[in-house]
């Protein structure tokens, strides 16, 4: 019996570690992406959306050129490809550029500080759009579109 | 015996495991920090910055691009800077020109944006001078506006500004003509062919540097 025992104890041992570490490793997982990890990718993805947001109403306010009598000017914006892992829209309403995302966290919004003759704005774009913001006009006032690259079918 | 060294085995599991979950709690509190000196309000440095640069390119406040209009940043309301920058509206703003305090709401201790400006104000200087055939007048300031009133009685039938004809009139210049100069060179007005007793006013823009700050917050 004792030398049948003592036969059997590495393989219980190593049982008993084994399983020891799944569960601690099981725990761990749990842990960090039942709490800590999806926290933290809504606190980068609120910061992200905010800068995405700001850089993009600072690129359309410095795409409205000084009063001219023709104006037609086409400026890339670089947006972020994704935010949080996932796509999304910026869109704008009533002056102002809203980040329209899936996720509930990651909100942003930018009213735009613009000439009083740019006279109407509007247009979105999509992450994954090339975005570009379109300003066309004369004296009397001008017209801000957001819209892609592609929408502009090669007319620059 | 046995039992001991199989304790032995999961001791030093249990250590190992330990120091790997002090090793993960040290990453997320590293990561916390990182995140908290990452987060910053990118917002208020563009209210900031967005409420500075309408105010030196507006036209309801500024002459030119960069050069103030004194009476117009001095007369200006909170109401008026929101609808002129409204990244402003709803936050706790302050404008000083130099050392003056123009607008404040709220007490702002956030991102402080500065532009070097120039500040212009109208002033008005009038003269009357006795003026004879060919007798020159050299305005002292620059300016992009005069304003000539004759006299009756006057014989004068050209003015000259610079070498360049801005008045005529054979049968002699009589009442009033505004003249508009380059702002960009001191002008000589030259009168021609009689006399005349004429008033002179010309609107000189004085300038003086200052600086426009702006500080934002929330």
């Amino acid at each position: 019996m004792i030398p049948d025992d003592r036969g059997v104890t590495p393989a219980v041992g190593k049982a008993l570690e084994v399983g020891i570490v799944v569960l601690f490793v099981g725990a761990m997982t749990t842990a960090l992406y039942g709490g800590a990890v999806p926290d933290y990718r809504d606190a980068v993805g609120a910061e992200v959306g905010d800068r995405a947001v700001v850089a993009a109403a600072e690129r359309v306010e410095n795409a409205v050129p000084p009063a001219a009598r023709d104006v037609r000017t086409v400026h890339g914006v670089d947006l972020p490809r994704s935010i949080r892992g996932e796509n999304y829209r910026i869109a704008v309403e009533n002056r102002t550029l809203v980040l329209d995302h899936p996720a509930a966290a990651v909100d942003a919004h930018a009213r735009l500080a613009l000439p009083e003759r740019a006279e109407s704005v509007d247009g979105a774009w999509r992450s994954s759009d090339d975005a570009v913001v379109v300003v066309t006009g004369d004296r009397g006032g001008l017209s801000v579109e957001l819209t892609a690259r592609e929408e502009l079918r090669g007319e620059r | 015996m046995t039992d001991r060294r199989g304790q032995a085995n999961l001791l030093s599991l249990a250590v190992a495991l330990t120091a790997l979950v002090s090793a993960t709690a040290l990453g997320l509190v590293i990561a916390d920090g990182a995140l908290a000196g990452a987060d910053r309000d990118p917002g208020e440095r563009r209210a900031a910055g967005a409420a500075a640069e309408r105010l030196v390119s507006a036209d309801a406040t500024t002459v030119r691009e960069n050069v103030l209009d004194r009476g117009a940043i001095e007369a200006l309301s909170l109401s008026d800077l929101d609808a002129l920058a409204p990244p402003v509206a709803n936050r706790s703003v302050r404008v000083r020109l130099g050392g003056e305090t123009l607008l404040e709401r709220g007490e702002p201790t956030g991102t402080t944006v500065e532009r070097v400006v120039l500040v212009a104000e109208r002033t008005t200087r009038s003269r009357s001078v006795a003026v004879g055939d060919g007798d020159g007048l050299t305005l002292p300031r620059r300016t992009d506006r005069v304003e000539l009133t004759f006299g009756p009685g006057s014989t004068v039938e050209t003015v000259r500004a610079n070498g360049r004809i801005v008045l005529h009139d054979p049968g002699g210049l009589v009442g009033q003509f505004v003249v508009e100069p380059s702002r960009y060179e001191t002008v000589t007005l030259d009168f021609e062919g009689g006399t005349a007793q004429v008033g002179v006013e010309s609107r000189p823009l004085r300038t003086e540097k200052a600086t426009l700050r702006v500080t934002v917050d929330g």
